[in-house]
């Protein structure tokens, strides 16, 4: 059996995991923005866009091209900012519906 | 149908009887289908057994023997090989004609290998066993636990261009620093490169393709196709040549064929020849950037002509060098030499022979010289050695040298090591994302409902 690459299997988890959240805060955020029309939002929206951005540039460069290649030595590096990211996004998205029961 | 009836009311259960009657059949077909289909040819006996072999008794092995049993069930010829350490340490032996019953066969690791292998404990040493009929069993495998040992246990190498010898289906390869060379072990070709680039860009080839004898009318030493010279030929490459490694006394590869010669342009044969190509590690330069081997013609029969020439073909490999004729360098013995050449210029591969040749009647006794042309093209050349066959000569040797330029290895850098990616994973991570928000927008339109069912 093939010896399974814990370094490159918690980067494509957490690959997938920052693309969903991120597009989930950007709608949110955009449909917010529409209703209240808060510049503020707008601001908080586009930061959300960005994760986006960074998301689908990360799995392009990843899966459909060999724009990204992470090195075996850089690997734990990288899934550790990966995994910071995706806590960033994980607390705010908790953080709108933790105000949405209040 | 009463006869019907009757018939069940005599043979009750007919039916199961039917089907207990083909089982059993076929339970005894079985071996014979077996045995007609991939019948095992070659397995292992009872355990094998370690011992250290310490010839000169300084205390240190110069060889882990493995002593290997082995039962064979049709005769043929067979070789061991094995491993240490995945592909660190590998050894070999023969091809060897067995006949069937129970042999012991051994394997000798280097001391020199295993003490640069640097492990201390059991080795897990991976067997095999294959015929060297390619149509035969495939490879019968074994896991064999040595003793402990510790790498001090053995006799280090002597100085820094050490020698293995690595083998695989195809190849035996002399392993040197910065030589390596490969002998091909069913065909006349032997391919040589820089160890630390393996072969990658610089990789050259020399296969023996033709031998012909002829009358040398013109008395000028060369085969001369226009002057209808050649009396007998044979192809090289459709002789079936064996390989035998003699590992007791450095490393001994020779690759050697009996060689139909037909008479020229018919398919009559006359004349059978033996050729042997040997390597041997110990002449192996000091400088391990350079080795010589021996090409040598045993005739079986006088035959009449004046001369037997070999036709091969030095080859780069990689396409993207030239071959170059070397420098006279006033030598005595002139020394001939071609080089390949890379794009800037450096000599990588060498190729080089003096016309100094050892003949005799029935074996070698007296000097004599040959004489050696080559046609270069792009990226390949065509050398003719031709022998005279004065007197009663039927045993030829020559040694030519193979060899590549130490002023020119390549900076290979290490690969850099990228760790996978895999889309499937990915979407499992997307997958996960989903789920989580999908459950929280669920938990809040429940709550929401609630909330509302509370209000009303």
């Amino acid at each position: 059996m093939e010896f399974l690459d814990v370094a490159a299997a918690s980067k494509d988890v957490l690959v997938g995991l920052l693309m969903v959240l991120s597009l989930a805060l950007t709608v949110i955020g955009l449909l917010s923005y529409r209703r209240t029309g808060n510049p503020k939002v707008g601001m908080v929206t586009i930061s959300f866009i960005l994760f986006l951005l960074k998301g689908i540039f990360l799995a392009v460069g990843l899966y459909f091209t060999d724009l990204v290649r992470v090195p075996r030595g850089f690997a734990f590096s990288f899934d550790i900012m990966l995994a910071i990211d995706v806590l960033v996004l994980l607390a705010l998205y908790l953080a709108l519906f933790r105000k949405g029961r209040s | 149908m009463p006869g019907m009836l009757s018939f069940y009311g005599r043979v009750p259960f007919t039916g199961q009887t039917v089907v207990l009657m083909c089982l059993l059949t076929l339970t005894m077909l079985m071996p014979i289908m077996s045995s007609s289909q991939g019948a095992t040819v070659i397995d292992f006996g009872d355990e094998a057994t370690d011992v250290l072999e310490d010839a000169d008794h300084n205390g240190l092995a110069e060889y882990l023997v493995i002593k290997v049993k082995v039962n064979v069930y049709e005769p043929g010829a067979y070789i061991l090989h094995g491993t240490i350490g995945g592909d660190h340490i590998a050894a070999s032996h023969g091809p060897l004609v067995l006949e069937i019953g129970p042999h012991e066969l051994e394997l000798r690791f280097s001391g020199g290998d295993i003490s640069l292998f640097g492990v201390t404990g059991h080795y897990r040493i991976e067997l095999e066993l294959y015929s060297t009929d390619s149509s035969l069993d495939p490879v019968v495998k074994e896991i064999f636990t040595s003793d402990i040992y510790r790498p001090q246990m053995f006799e280090a190498p002597q100085g820094t261009g050490r020698v293995s010898v690595s083998t695989d289906r195809d190849k035996v390869y002399v392993i040197g620093d910065p030589l390596t060379i490969s002998v091909n072990q069913t065909y006349p070709q032997l391919t040589f490169f820089y160890t630390v680039d393996e072969g990658r860009g610089s990789t050259s080839s020399l296969t023996y393709t033709t031998l012909i004898a002829f009358d040398d009318s013109d008395s000028d030493g060369v085969w001369d196709p226009e002057l209808d010279e050649k009396k007998y030929e044979a192809d090289l490459t459709m002789v079936d040549w064996e390989l035998d490694l003699d590992v007791k006394n450095g490393v001994v590869i020779s690759l050697y064929g009996v060689v139909q010669l037909r008479l020229a342009g018919t398919t009559t044969f006359v004349a059978w020849a033996k050729v042997t190509f040997r390597l041997t590690s110990t002449l192996l330069l000091e400088t391990y950037d350079s080795q010589k081997f021996d090409i040598d013609i045993d005739l079986w029969q006088p035959l009449d002509a004046t001369h037997i020439a070999v036709l091969h073909t030095l080859r780069d490999d990689t396409g993207e060098r030239s071959i170059e004729e070397g420098p006279e360098d006033g030598s005595d013995p002139v020394v001939h030499q071609l080089r390949v050449v890379n794009d800037r210029g450096g000599t990588q591969n060498t190729y080089s022979w003096t016309d100094e040749i050892t003949v005799g009647y029935s074996s070698l006794s007296t000097g004599s010289e040959a004489s050696t042309w080559y046609d270069i093209g792009d990226g390949v050349a065509d050398i003719w050695f031709s022998y005279p066959l004065e007197g009663d000569v039927q045993v030829i040797h020559h040694d030519p040298t193979v060899g590549m330029d130490p002023e020119n290895i390549p900076d290979v850098k290490p690969d850099e090591d990228f760790i996978r990616n895999s889309v499937l994973i990915m979407l499992c991570g997307l997958g996960l994302g989903i789920l989580v928000v999908g459950a929280t927008l669920y938990s809040r339109k429940v709550m929401t409902m609630k909330r509302k069912g509370g209000d009303t």
